[in-house]
């Protein structure tokens, strides 16, 4: 694995964790309003 | 370990910045929420019972949608409109879209190129707007969820106030709902507006977001 390849994974993995958890904080509370909590 | 942190200080930053408010936000928030219930002769509820309220849930999807419409506006809007002499333009004669030649698109796209990019068909049509669309859902779906939480806080009060309950369109057509929408925009269209304007003059040295600091004031799209 070339060292351009590894940050290339490290800046991914940043992307997913972001991106990740949005969407876990947006349906969390999505539910919470739809089920009347 | 050092050279992750250092390659990654943005993300890292912000990201642990975010964490370290929204605990705190929710310890405040539980301590004012149970001041209330036992100010109204209530029950004080658990922290737990607290992260999984409309309450907590409308508090914080509030503030999410405003910051999300905020980027999602200026992503568009830097599309089209310019500010001669602020770094956050581009050239004044570059408004719009631009050619695929200059967004290196299709037979244009170089060596390392994303897949999408060099395609140039629907796909490219797609990544090409991507970051528009990303950031737009999420000011959408935090729009509803601020909308559904919003809901039952509002009908949780009309049921303490011996009102009718309103079914949830009633309630995103209220002044209520409104209101806690538009005082967040408000506020990101004054910042937005005021660094594109404030940064035609005035410089951070060594920051991106501004111009270099002998950079002539009246020079448009240079970055630090």
């Amino acid at each position: 694995v070339t060292d351009g390849a590894r940050q290339l994974a490290i800046v991914r993995a940043m992307f997913v964790i972001y991106m990740g958890g949005i969407a876990a904080g947006l349906a969390y509370f999505i539910v919470i309003g739809l089920t009347h909590h | 370990v050092r050279r992750f942190v250092r390659d990654n200080g943005l993300a890292i930053f912000f990201g642990v910045a975010f964490l370290a408010a929204l605990a705190g936000q929710a310890i405040a928030g539980h301590i004012a929420y149970n001041a209330e219930q036992v100010a109204h002769g209530e029950e004080a509820i658990s922290f737990g019972r607290y992260l999984t309220s409309s309450n907590f849930g409308q508090a914080v999807m509030e503030n999410w949608q405003s910051e999300y419409l905020q980027f999602t506006l200026f992503i568009v809007a830097t599309v089209w409109l310019v500010q001669r002499g602020s770094p956050e333009s581009k050239k004044v004669e570059e408004a719009g879209t631009e050619g695929d030649r200059k967004q290196r698109i299709g037979p244009w796209a170089g060596r390392g190129a994303p897949k999408w990019a060099r395609v140039a068909d629907w796909r490219t049509a797609i990544f090409g707007n991507s970051l528009l669309i990303v950031m737009g859902a999420i000011f959408l779906l935090s729009l509803f969820a601020q909308s559904v939480t919003g809901w039952n806080e509002y009908n949780d009060q009309q049921i303490q106030h011996h009102s009718e309950a309103v079914s949830w369109l009633t309630y995103v057509g209220t002044a209520d709902f409104w209101q806690d929408a538009l005082q967040n925009w408000q506020s990101e269209f004054l910042a937005v507006g005021s660094m594109v304007v404030f940064s035609i003059f005035l410089r951070q040295r060594g920051s991106p977001e501004s111009k270099p600091v002998g950079a002539p004031n009246g020079k448009t799209d240079v970055q630090g």
